[in-house]
């Protein structure tokens, strides 16, 4: 038993975070696929997004790295985590708040032109305008 | 010795040039104006052509190497024999259909003339491009060229069956475009070049045969359709629906001969004789232009519209001319090449005489024709002029040529197609004498007597001079090639020396 | 002066990138000023596009720009060779010309200060992003670049006609999962080498082909990189996208924002990773399934199409596919037939856009069986058209005829008869719906009747449709003609030497 919980731990502590955030991908896509409605549709893309950004920044871990932050004490770069992920996934972050901040905005028009942000009733009724 | 020289160049660019200037003043300026510019451009680029004609005979080659078009290939022109004959041929003509064109959509009220003169200069470019292109890629480009400046002169009445003309001749000649350019491509990747070579550049043997023979069709498809050889040849009659001198143009000078001059480039200077024998592409091809000159003339005898029945003819005459390439003697080619221009002459006559005929009388079916030549007895005596020398009388244009195809094909041994040819010869007697007995028929039918028939038929005797005078030039240019072989130009001669370019001056090619 | 030269790459980006932020800013002020400032900005983009393919055509080599100076690997590096300069040059004019064509429909459409200054902005920006797509060396700033094509693009195709901005969400939707398999697939290469910069990554990939990071990265990218240019079967946005753009702006949206990523992913198929190791062969040879599928399916759907820009559509993803089969072929002449569809394609389509615009914007035509006899009102528009869609199905001397030459000369000394096949039935099938097009044009009745315009223009056109018009008439012409100049002065080395190392 305690064989089995130590397999686990060693998975989880390896692989598993990368399965979790393979899980939140596919759920995010099925989500965007699946959801007829478009807001729901706009909030699993942002989860897809979050995915990928948690997929870079697990692989900038290592054991034992701390913050890349420099301190006084630690002096040697083994000791840090790599910075790299983390900074570039911040741009990443931007990006996906302007790719929200578009989407939404599309989401408000949809919801002028046919009062709706349903997609059964956009397209149920050929695309006309109500 | 070969020599830089622009002139080929410049003529292929007059035309280009006048195309270019109708379609951006046409509507603009006076009509007569706008005919000026073709009319000038049609003799400028026939003295450019003329004025090569004795550099070829004197074994000068001139080249005008353009620029390179593709990675390694250039557009580059050259004169050969060969070439020369078709230039000539096509160079002179286009002075003669422009006038004999002027007359017609004149007494016809034609609409759209600016674009269907712009057309005609293309069309004339293209087919002088294609007689002088000194590689494949050159050609193809000119070759397609021609092909789309064709579509609007085919569609030029713009209704429905106008259309479905349109797309009959595009579907057939975009297809066969498409399979030329694939061959072209394996062409020169195969073999690096895509040179015209006098005697061809693929070795026989240097790939399967069975393989050659496909890229042999996949090569001459182009020719076969352009020149309407059956099965490939239901564009041709429906494209009868243009206006005539668009037919005549199609019929005689531009297409369908760019179309037997692309057979005569690729069996005799990329496959080269020895190749074309060796994967009986050559052979295949003579049967199938045997068998066209027999069923088309066959077929021509049933047709009532006169126009129909000389695209017929055409059909058949053309593939007089395939089978003389194909058999492959320095005979056959050389009468090939002859009857490009004795056709030329011929064809575009009877095709003048039609349209005469059609615009003053607003006829079109031969049976009604009955003692037409009451009303037009200089048409009718072309008309009967031309009509003998397709059929090969002797002291014509026809006869030349085709005497010197029989006389291949005895060479080469081919018992059965000299018996085809005198059989053509008779046949075509057949179904063009009879007109010719209708038009000097007794009986006068109401109709032709009627002077005011619609489409702005017109008084008086005869057709309109724009019309009439070109067709009786042509006429006496027939006769007079027929006498005299080499009168003028030495066209005779060039195809001689094209022909013994191509089999290695020895006279005859003989088969392994 | 000098100094100006040394920064030529960065200064194509900046420009436009000031445009884009001066515009709203002058725009509160001025209207036409804010427009013109963005007309201005992305004119000297142009010369600055010249001037360095002069450059880097006279002095031989690739220029490395070190943005602030800091030298890759950490840095972010542009590299200007011979291949992206041509391209570079290639965004630059039709996003001027697109640009100066957009003027006359503000005044059309009686918009406001906002919204000129808004779609004004747009324009740059999506300029902008094309510009730094091609210029970039560094893996990371090509997404970042991406995101930012795209996002202006969303824009763009919203801003359009009535359907736009649910044909926007959806591209929404599909882009970004595009840029984000484009992020994995980074991430992937990042966690197997620990560099992004191209270069560098090209260099540590050696031997690391068959790892398994690199497999997924590859199938990722291809996804990311599939998407953004509408490559069969993940096409599914593109066809409402571009139907319902902004018909000012289409020309650019249609004409090359697609053809970039096809570009950035030749980038990374062959002069990152080793396009002859097995994976990669293995690779290729999907991607031509997928441009061989794509181009029968984009050709057989336009024919069913009267929706003019529906059919231009289509006949994109037929067309993209075509540069996806060049990467399939994978050999010299297979590279500079893709390449030159990237750039004939690009004048060929935005011409096509152009005309649609023109007629949406004279006529309100939307369908092909209303085109009946506007050729007389229109000749240059017709003119236009003709050469484009000539030159589309691929006939000589036009530029689609000679990337058709190049992609087949490549398949067959390859051996890829089956490729050859399918070009040539692609270019008969689009010769059926080019000619139907040009059928209704030249014969059939006449329909159509013009709108009401603001201003009386001399010619059939403003000027500002006009020039656009005839840019493109002449390039698809010149292209066609001289396109040996382009393939061995400035193509040929770079290929060589980079691509296919």
């Amino acid at each position: 038993m305690s064989e089995l919980i130590e397999k686990l731990e060693f998975f989880l502590a390896d692989r598993g975070i990368y399965m979790l955030t393979l899980i939140l991908f596919a759920v995010a896509v099925y989500g965007m696929i699946a959801c007829g409605n478009y807001m729901k549709k706009l909030m699993c893309m942002n989860m897809m997004q979050v995915s990928i950004i948690f997929f870079f920044l697990t692989f900038g871990q290592k054991n034992g790295g701390t913050l890349p932050v420099a301190i006084d004490e630690v002096l040697s770069a083994e000791a840090y985590i790599n910075p790299l992920p983390h900074a570039l996934m911040l741009t990443a972050i931007v990006v996906s708040l302007g790719t929200t901040g578009v989407g939404l905005a599309l989401l408000m028009r949809i919801k002028d032109i046919y009062g709706t942000i349903e997609e059964d009733r956009i397209t149920g009724d050929g695309g006309k305008k109500q | 010795m070969i020599t830089e020289s622009l002139r080929p160049a410049l003529a292929v660019g007059t035309a280009l040039l006048a195309a270019l200037l109708i379609l951006l003043f046409g509507n603009r300026i006076k009509p007569n104006l706008r005919e000026a510019i073709t009319l000038t451009a049609a003799a400028i680029m026939a003295g450019l052509i003329f004025s090569m004609v004795p550099e070829v005979l004197k074994g000068n080659v001139l080249i005008s190497n353009l620029w390179t078009i593709a990675d390694g290939l250039s557009l580059k022109l050259k004169t050969d024999g060969a070439g020369m004959v078709f230039a000539c041929v096509a160079g002179g003509l286009w002075i003669l259909t422009s006038i004999y064109s002027i007359g017609y959509v004149r007494g016809h009220h034609e609409k759209n003339q600016t674009g269907y003169f712009a057309a005609f200069a293309v069309c004339l470019a293209s087919a002088i491009g294609i007689a002088l292109s000194a590689n494949l890629i050159t050609f193809f480009i000119f070759y397609e060229m021609l092909t789309l400046a064709t579509y609007p002169l085919v569609v030029h009445y713009r209704d429905e069956k106008a259309k479905f003309s349109g797309r009959k001749y595009l579907a057939y000649t975009l297809v066969s475009g498409q399979l030329f350019f694939v061959a072209i491509v394996f062409v020169y990747v195969k073999y690096g070049t895509c040179e015209f070579t006098p005697g061809g550049f693929i070795e026989p043997g240097s790939m399967g045969s069975g393989i050659m023979c496909i890229l042999f069709f996949m090569m001459t498809i182009g020719g076969l359709v352009k020149a309407g050889v059956m099965p490939l040849h239901g564009w041709l009659p429906s494209a009868m629906v243009a206006p005539t001198p668009v037919s005549a143009l199609l019929h005689a000078v531009a297409v369908v001969k760019a179309g037997v001059f692309c057979l005569l480039r690729v069996v005799c200077y990329v496959f080269g004789p020895e190749s074309a024998y060796w994967c009986s592409g050559s052979t295949i091809l003579c049967w199938l232009a045997a068998i066209t000159v027999l069923l088309s003339s066959l077929v021509a005898m049933r047709q009532d519209n006169l126009k129909a029945r000389l695209a017929f003819s055409t059909i058949g005459q053309l593939s007089y001319i395939v089978l003389g390439i194909s058999l492959l003697s320095a005979y056959s080619i050389a009468g090939a090449l002859f009857h490009i221009v004795a056709h030329a002459f011929l064809k575009i006559t009877l095709f003048m005489c039609a349209g005469a005929i059609f615009v003053t009388t607003g006829l079109s079916e031969i049976s009604a024709m009955r003692g037409l030549s009451k009303r037009m007895p200089v048409t009718c005596a072309c008309f009967t002029a031309a009509s003998l020398g397709i059929a090969g009388l002797p002291l014509m244009a026809g006869f030349v040529s085709k005497f010197n195809i029989l006389e291949g094909a005895l060479i080469m041994g081919k018992p059965f197609f000299m018996v085809v040819l005198v059989a053509a010869a008779l046949l075509a007697l057949t179904y063009l004498i009879p007109v010719v007995q209708i038009f000097f028929g007794r009986e006068n039918s109401a109709a032709t007597l009627n002077e005011s028939h619609g489409h702005g038929g017109r008084a008086g005797i005869d057709a309109a001079p724009a019309m009439l005078i070109p067709l009786v030039i042509t006429a006496v240019i027939a006769i007079i090639l027929g006498c005299i072989p080499n009168a003028g130009l030495h066209l005779y001669d060039m195809a001689i020396m094209a022909a013994e370019e191509i089999t290695g001056g020895g006279g005859v090619y003989l088969a392994k | 002066m000098n100094q100006i030269a040394d920064h030529l790459p960065v200064l194509v980006i900046l420009l436009p990138l000031c445009g884009t932020l001066l515009c709203p800013i002058i725009s509160h002020f001025n209207i036409n000023a804010g427009k013109r400032t963005v007309i201005t900005a992305l004119f000297l983009s142009i010369v600055c596009a010249v001037l360095q393919l002069i450059q880097v055509i006279t002095t031989g080599e690739a220029i490395h720009y070190w943005l602030g100076g800091w030298a890759p690997p950490i840095g972010i590096e542009f590299v200007i060779d011979g291949l992206n300069g041509v391209v570079i040059l290639l965004v630059a004019i039709i996003s001027f010309t697109t640009a100066l064509y957009s003027s006359p429909f503000e005044k059309l459409e009686r918009i406001d200060r906002i919204h000129s200054a808004g779609y004004y902005s747009m324009l740059a920006f999506l300029s902008v992003g094309l510009l730094g797509l091609s210029s970039t060396g560094d893996a990371f700033n090509l997404y970042v670049f991406m995101e930012i094509t795209a996002i202006s693009g969303y824009g763009l195709i919203a801003v359009g006609e009535d359907k736009g901005p649910i044909a926007s969400f959806r591209y929404l939707m599909t882009g970004t999962i595009g840029a984000c398999m484009y992020l994995l697939g980074i991430g992937f290469l990042y966690a197997a080498t620990g560099t992004l910069n191209m270069a560098d990554l090209a260099d540590r990939l050696t031997g690391l082909m068959d790892s398994p990071l690199i497999v997924m990265s590859a199938a990722c990218l291809i996804v990311g990189f599939g998407i953004k240019m509408a490559l069969f079967p993940l096409h599914g946005w593109q066809p409402a996208a571009h139907s319902y753009a902004h018909p000012a702006a289409d020309p650019m949206i249609a004409g090359i924002m697609i053809k970039i990523p096809a570009y950035a992913m030749l980038r990374f198929f062959f002069c990152i990773f080793d396009e002859q190791s097995h994976v990669m062969q293995l690779f290729f040879n999907a991607i031509g399934v997928m441009a061989v599928i794509g181009i029968l399916f984009g050709s057989l759907k336009a024919l069913r199409y009267d929706t003019y820009n529906k059919i231009l559509a289509y006949s994109s993803i037929g067309q993209v596919g075509y540069i996806a089969m060049g990467f399939a072929i994978g050999n010299f002449y297979g590279i500079i037939g893709a390449i030159l569809h990237i750039v004939s394609h690009a004048f060929m389509k935005a011409g096509l856009f152009y005309t649609s615009g023109a007629l949406k914007y004279k006529y309100g035509i939307h369908d092909i069986n209303e085109l009946g006899q506007v050729y007389r009102k229109m000749p240059v528009t017709s003119l236009t058209m003709v050469i484009c869609a000539l030159s589309m199905i691929g006939l000589p001397p036009f530029a689609g005829f000679f990337s058709k030459w190049y992609l087949a000369l490549g398949a067959i000394e390859k051996g890829n008869y089956f490729y050859v096949a399918v070009l040539i039935l692609s270019s008969l099938l689009g010769a059926i719906y080019f000619f139907r097009i040009m059928e209704k044009l030249f014969m059939g009745e006449k329909t159509a009747r013009e709108k009401e315009l603001p201003e009386k223009s001399r010619f059939e056109l403003p000027w500002q449709m006009l020039l656009p018009l005839l840019t493109v008439v002449a390039a698809v012409i010149l292209l066609g003609l001289f396109n040996a100049y382009i393939v061995n002065g400035v193509l040929k080395t770079t290929i060589w030497e980079v691509v296919l190392t």
